[in-house]
């Protein structure tokens, strides 16, 4: 049989592509990121657990460049306790801290850790972050989970953006995982991923997921103008968690958060902007600059009424396009600026905490 | 836009192919090429295109200008006039920071006081100051300025006749394939090729085009960015290094360099072949080679014969003795570093091989009596120790990992060193025992067994891309 010739050549060809494409990842990942060759389960169920009492990192998960420790922590691995005479910080947030398109290592958390490794007392940097989580699943965390290790100082990068999601954050009964696809092709994972970083389709799947959540609303579902009523609960939520923290005998440390274009909006900061759209159909590019602005006002004022250090990054960082590799979220350049900042704010209170 | 991006492979390949082989009139498939080319080199920036449609169109009209006079000393302004320009436009984009910065240091040094500008100003945009060092080199202007210059001298030279349509040099020039980081072809080259463009078949050349492309690929994907995982860290922390680390991240650069350039050129004739130009080869199994001289007739051929051509035979070559031979030799080796880039590291690595290829001639009666495995392991281990100095950032940084490489110092090796072992053993068998792609296509008959072959590497190739191995080529940046 000639297998060039006629139907067999295409179909043979195809196969042949995506069975090398799937052994290559494959090995890829276990050769560079210990992924078991066999594993199956996707990026979700890689990097988080859903237990009973909240969502937090799988012990161990491992996707593309992230590695979690036996703690779910992306970092290196820890002791529950942090041995004595040593000061534990402990980053709290969404994506931006966790460090999404950072080299590995290069992430705030991996940068504060490296800063402290040669201090003369002991400084431990945990990365507790947990990409997507708004500020009321950040304290159901806290309060089941991330106490557990007693950190000294807590870091709290809140995510404004998220309280302009379709419904308001609220924290779910129960958490409970979904179920595991027996099979599910890395290779095809891999391709996805790269297809959706493609500009225009960013902006296609934005343009989509408008319409598709905007059929059959009210003319009023988009926002037009800051939702107060998600500002009140981005306050109370923030004090909240901070507050569990100060209580359980951690110090808070309130961030604000930077964006690369906090105003002047040039045509490409509009595109990259109407691309979260994917994630916030209801809220414009202007909303988003907007509820940002007023959010980081509003931490601010936490930070002054409850006597608790805040470190601006927003000030410093905000509209520095060069630092990030979207329009929330740092790139290199950006994560080493954050750390820099929080290095020279923290040092007053480190000297304060030193045991 | 990269070779080895999804925009290119999956978007920007197949509508300029599928364009291109849809037109049947030779102009209407240059007018193609050349608007193709532009949205190509405009991905990078769009402001680039307006330096290379002034350099497309001085070098045209300075042909036209050779066919309209006949006297000497007009066609003579025909050809400087374009050259001094290209010239000047590299200077300014590629040179101004460097040599801005050396003449500071040398007034200082030597207590000249000289003030010499660090800067310029803009009359656009405010009258805008703006540093040197913050002027963007634009991507491919040392490979396009060669292709004009060429053209140019080529034709005051009487070796190719000026062409008349400026559509047909705008697709040479502008050639997206070979545009950005070379084979440098010069017109003579592939001026059949462009003449017969109305009348090439579309399927004579594919199956070629493909075998080129798709091994291209293979050694850009799977072998120099898999190698890059390992090289890249250790020569950012070159004070890490232990000694055998310092070794391995060399080896490691010599073969990622070979293959990301060589894969990069690969491609390019392969993307010839699929629009009917037959580009000539760029690699040919460099470290095979036996002797330094030899390395030069096998690595970046292109540019290798246009530094003889344009700056060795000029120079006098080596009818004036040999010691004049030696000088001009030494300073055709340093013009081909400074070429690769502003950096004094640059100039020394010309230096270093103009040495070498002198050295040669004096003793190459006594260097060819020597075994070819010892000869072909002496040539490749003097190639490998100016890799060092071409990859470090600095001559500071290069001192430090030649030092750690020859006194023996404790520190890191490079990571996962089985794995390292495995890749760095595979690329060294291919480049120095397997034959290259060259080879490997010639006579190519497209079989059952091709189809799968391809299909593999190609799969394998994807995965790894959309793993976010897609760097950018290494020559992009000279």
């Amino acid at each position: 049989m000639r297998i060039h010739s006629g139907a067999f050549a295409w179909p043979l060809g195809i196969l042949f592509v995506a069975a090398a494409g799937e052994a290559t990842a494959r090995l890829d990942d276990w050769a560079f990121r210990d992924t078991p060759l066999l594993h199956s389960a996707d990026r979700q169920h890689d990097l988080l657990l859903y237990d009973r009492d909240c969502i937090r990192g799988r012990p161990n998960g491992r996707y593309g460049k992230f590695r979690l420790n036996r703690y779910g922590f992306r970092g290196p691995e820890i002791a529950r306790v942090a041995s004595p005479g040593s000061i534990r910080i402990m980053l709290l947030g969404a994506s931006e801290s966790f460090g999404l398109y950072e080299t590995d290592g290069k992430e705030i958390a991996a940068l504060l850790r490296e800063h402290y490794a040669g201090a003369a007392d002991h400084v431990e940097v945990v990365n507790a972050a947990v990409a997507g989580m708004n500020l009321v699943s950040l304290r159901v965390y806290w309060d089941h989970w991330a106490n557990r290790f007693h950190p000294d100082i807590v870091l709290i990068y809140p995510s404004p953006q998220l309280y302009l999601d379709d419904d308001a954050p609220r924290a779910p009964a129960a958490y409970s995982e979904p179920p595991v696809p027996w099979f599910r092709s890395r290779f095809a994972m891999r391709l996805l991923d790269a297809v959706r970083q493609l500009e225009f389709v960013r902006s296609a799947r934005a343009r989509y997921a408008v319409w598709r959540d905007s059929r059959g609303r009210d003319p009023c579902w988009p926002f037009r103008t800051v939702p107060v009523d998600r500002l009140i609960q981005f306050h109370h939520d923030l004090d909240a968690l901070a507050g569990d923290i100060a209580a359980g005998g951690g110090r808070p440390v309130l961030l604000t958060h930077p964006i690369s274009a906090p105003a002047d909006t040039e045509p490409r900061d509009l595109r990259a902007l109407e691309g979260l759209r994917i994630f916030f159909p209801r809220a414009g590019p202007r909303i988003i600059q907007q509820f940002n602005a007023a959010a980081d006002r509003l931490t601010r004022l936490i930070g002054v009424s409850h006597h608790w250090l805040v470190i601006d990054i927003a000030a410093g960082l905000s509209g520095r396009r060069e630092l990030f590799a979207d329009p929330m979220h740092f790139n290199d350049a950006g994560s080493a600026a954050a750390a820099n900042l929080l290095e020279s704010n923290l040092e007053p209170i480190l000297n304060g905490t030193a045991h | 836009m990269l070779f080895n991006s999804f925009v290119f492979l999956f978007a920007f390949l197949p509508i300029v192919y599928t364009g291109f082989w849809s037109l049947r009139l030779t102009s209407h498939r240059y007018a193609w090429l050349t608007v193709s080319s532009y949205v190509f080199y405009g991905w990078f920036n769009p402001w680039y295109c307006l330096l290379l449609a002034f350099s497309t169109l001085l070098s045209f009209v300075a042909g036209l200008g050779m066919l309209r006079f006949g006297s000497d000393g007009a066609r003579r302004w025909c050809m400087l006039a374009p050259v001094a320009a290209d010239l000047l436009l590299l200077i300014f984009f590629k040179y101004a920071a460097f040599l801005a910065a050396t003449l500071a240091t040398l007034s200082a040094f030597a207590g000249f006081g000289w003030h010499v500008p660090q800067g310029v100003s803009v009359p656009f945009g405010g009258n805008r100051y703006v540093a040197f060092r913050d002027i963007l080199l634009p991507v491919g202007i040392s490979f396009y300025t060669f292709h004009t210059i060429s053209y140019v001298i080529d034709c005051y030279r009487r070796t190719v006749t000026p062409t008349r349509q400026l559509l047909e040099f705008s697709a040479y020039v502008s050639l997206f394939s070979q545009l950005v980081a070379g084979p440098i072809v010069r017109f003579r080259q592939i001026e059949g090729d462009l003449g017969n463009l109305g009348r090439a078949q579309r399927l004579r050349w594919l199956p070629v085009g493909i075998a080129y492309f798709v091994y291209g690929l293979a050694e850009k994907v799977l072998v120099a960015d898999t190698l890059a995982i390992f090289v890249n860290p250790a020569f950012d922390h070159i004070e890490q290094l232990s000694t055998l680390g310092a070794w391995c991240a060399d080896l490691g650069y010599a073969f990622q360099l070979y293959f990301d350039f060589s894969g990069y050129s690969s491609m390019a004739i392969g993307l010839g072949y699929a629009f009917g130009l037959r580009i000539p080869i760029n690699f040919n199994s460099p470290y095979k080679a036996l002797d330094p001289s030899d390395f030069w007739r096998r690595w970046h051929i292109s540019l290798s014969a246009c530094l003889r051509d344009y700056v060795y035979i000029p120079l006098g070559g080596n009818r004036d003795g040999q010691y004049r031979a030696y000088g001009n030799l030494m300073l055709t080796m340093l013009i081909g570093g400074l070429w690769h880039g502003a950096n004094w590291t640059f100039v020394v690595w010309g230096a270093y091989h103009g040495v070498l290829l002198a050295l040669y001639r004096v003793f190459r009666r006594h260097w060819d009596m020597l075994p070819a495995a010892t000869r072909r392991v002496g040539t490749f281990v003097i190639v490998l120790l100016g890799w060092t100095l071409f990859r470090s950032a600095s001559l500071g940084a290069a001192g430090q990992m030649l030092r750690t490489m020859f006194v023996p110092t404790a520190g890191v090796g490079v990571s996962q060193p089985l794995l390292f072992a495995v890749m760095l053993g595979t690329a060294a068998f291919w480049a120095m025992h397997g034959r290259n792609v060259h080879e490997l296509t010639r006579d190519f008959r497209w079989t059952g067994w091709a189809t799968l072959r391809f299909s593999a590497i190609a799969g394998a190739a994807l995965a790894l891309m959309a793993g976010d191995r897609n760097a950018p080529f290494l020559y992009f940046q000279f």
